[in-house]
């Protein structure tokens, strides 16, 4: 009996001291995929903005620079900060962290990081109405009213597009990036 | 030539006359099929690079977002066209996101020369790739069209027809001609045919 039991403990050890490294090797892996998600989706926004009309008056008014608002804080960050100086629609982008929705007035892009999803209704309730092109990758953002929603299919970046949202901020998405996203529209109350 | 020396001149004269009269035709006939065939060259090139504009223009959002489902769907739009042979479409590092129809030889030599490379070109260089956008008459027309988006270049499409279809359309034309001087009232086959080119 006692031999047994010592048996089963060195078979026990064995597979942790196997399957460590193994485990070591997924966790890393997987660290490696979620990383590099990342400057997929700030080259995403980057593009988004490319196929996004605001009115005039308001790029006009932008002293040529075109605001990213960054609200929250997560790994997302730092990738979209690669955005700065970067031209689009004939403006410098900038990238703003910015910590509470009260600062959105000059923002043209609101990106809304994972960790403010306890606020998300709050957020996308100040921004409706204004031309401002919400972004984020919580799940059912679009579908609780934000413009574009990030998701994961096949391992791959996807978006969907909520075009009353995005039609409502004045903003016009071009029918080329529609054609390309999954349409969907705001949750009934 | 001693026959030819008897003759009268008045025969001499029609005979001098007829030889002229072939001659100047004969170099007519050539003047009109040298302007027919480069008037065709133009016109393919010109409906060409209307579709190739088209086609670059809706496929710039699935070319910089790498889709490339929507990028083989947009290519698909060119089946219309039966002249056009072969399609590619590149993302701006040179990868290729989708093909369309069968490559020949030097479809295959122009899609391995821009396969992989990086389209942040040069204007040296960008001027050598436009340079081999050149068209050869009984040959293909290749058209080389960045796709721009934002006015930044984020792909390219490579699209190749078939010129041999202007040929034989020409010909057709050539035969449907020499149907009429003969007062033949049947017409070729396939010449009337609207839309050929």
């Amino acid at each position: 009996m006692t031999l047994s039991k010592g048996l089963i403990l060195i078979v026990l050890l064995l597979c942790c001291w196997g399957g460590a490294p193994v485990l070591c090797c997924r966790a890393a892996e997987d660290s490696k995929a979620v990383a590099s998600e990342y400057p997929v989706k700030a080259a995403y926004v980057y593009n988004f903005i490319k196929f996004t009309e605001w009115p005039a008056s308001v790029l006009d008014a932008s002293d040529g620079r075109l605001i990213i608002a960054v609200l929250g804080n997560d790994e997302q960050v730092a990738a979209l900060e690669e955005l700065n100086g970067k031209t689009a629609q004939g403006k410098v982008i900038q990238v703003k962290r910015i910590n509470s929705e009260d600062h959105l007035s000059t923002s043209h892009v609101l990106f809304v990081c994972g960790d403010e999803e306890n606020r998300l209704a709050k957020i996308l309730n100040q921004c409706q109405h204004k031309p401002i092109l919400t972004i984020s990758s919580l799940p059912g953002f679009a579908e609780a009213g934000g413009g574009i929603g990030f998701y994961i299919a096949d391992n791959k970046v996807r978006f969907m597009i909520n075009p009353d949202s995005t039609k409502r901020a004045g903003l016009t998405i071009s029918s080329r990036l529609l054609s390309l996203a999954r349409i969907v529209t705001s949750a009934g109350p | 030539m001693r026959t030819a020396w008897r003759l009268s001149i008045k025969t001499k004269l029609m005979m001098m006359f007829i030889a002229l009269a072939g001659l100047t035709s004969a170099l007519s006939m050539g003047f009109y099929l040298r302007a027919e065939l480069k008037e065709f060259g133009q016109e393919t090139r010109e409906e060409l690079r209307l579709i190739s504009g088209i086609t670059a223009y809706h496929s710039a959002a699935a070319v910089a977002f790498e889709d490339q489902r929507t990028a083989r769907e947009t290519l698909a739009t060119l089946s219309f066209n039966s002249s056009i042979e072969y399609a590619c479409l590149y993302s701006k590092n040179g990868a290729i996101l989708a093909e369309y129809g069968l490559a020949g030889d030097d479809d295959i030599r122009y899609r391995n020369l821009l396969q992989g490379r990086n389209f942040s070109l040069s204007g040296q260089e960008w001027e050598h790739l436009q340079a081999d956008d050149s068209i050869s008459l009984f040959k293909s027309l290749r058209i080389i069209e960045p796709i721009l988006l934002d006015r930044e270049l984020v792909g390219l499409l490579l699209i190749s027809a078939n010129v041999n279809q202007a040929r034989a359309a020409l010909f057709g034309a050539g035969q449907h001609l020499q149907h009429i001087l003969i007062g033949d009232e049947q017409k070729p086959p396939g010449i009337d045919t609207p839309g050929a080119w």
